[in-house]
């Protein structure tokens, strides 16, 4: 049997659904927000994105395997290094708008904030780790 | 003193190809997907102990048969 015999449908709803939700709540922030057109066109474009999204994840490469979470080992691997790397790239990316935000005359905010969450966060996901390893 | 073992090499390939099996099959035999055994076999990924016992076992025979290390005493 082969990997596409083996694609449940409800698998490859699980990207689907974290682009629905992600793309649900933004749509509704910025409706919310006042900008109505904006937040149409938002939806329609979550929608398309879902739509590929599904679409995607029924192939048999590594990136579909992951967007369905039924990856093997490497693809796994893969997923979590991808993760960290995207992780360093948004820590550096806020720890440079913090600078540039104190030496504007700020306080840092908001990315002082985002920093504290992601130093926090990998503080405890170690701890939590370390204790369950 | 301590040493390292560098994995420098593996037959995979060679047992794979003596079975008549294509790197899809031996994918679904192992449950790991054809990318994976490509990567196994092309060295650009070391399988983890029960992927590499499986290996072993599949093939009738051992994880040190199937993988060449190079000794580096450090």
């Amino acid at each position: 049997m082969n990997v596409m015999a083996r694609t449940s449908p409800r698998r490859r709803l699980a990207t689907v659904a974290v682009l629905g939700v992600g793309g649900g709540a933004l749509t509704v922030g910025t409706w919310v927000g006042g900008q109505h057109g904006f937040a149409v066109g938002l939806g329609a474009a979550y929608l398309v994105f879902m739509a590929i999204a599904y679409v995607w994840s029924g192939g048999t490469g590594d990136v579909a395997a992951i967007m369905r979470v039924s990856g093997d080992e490497r693809q796994r691997a893969l997923d979590h290094r991808a993760t960290a790397t995207s992780g360093y790239a948004m820590a550096l990316f806020c720890i440079g708008g913090c600078v540039v935000s104190l030496a504007r005359g700020g306080d840092g905010s908001p990315w002082s904030l985002v920093c504290a969450v992601g130093g926090i966060s990998y503080v405890v996901s170690l701890a939590v780790l370390r204790f369950r390893s | 003193m301590s040493s390292r073992l560098d994995i420098v090499g593996n037959t995979v390939r060679q047992l794979r190809t003596a079975k008549g099996l294509s790197q899809g099959e031996l994918g679904d035999a192992l449950q790991v997907s054809r990318q994976t055994v490509n990567a196994i076999e092309t060295g650009r990924y070391l399988p983890s102990l029960p992927l590499a016992l499986r290996l072993a076992r599949y093939f009738a025979t051992t994880v040190e048969d199937l993988f060449q290390v190079g000794d580096e005493e450090r």
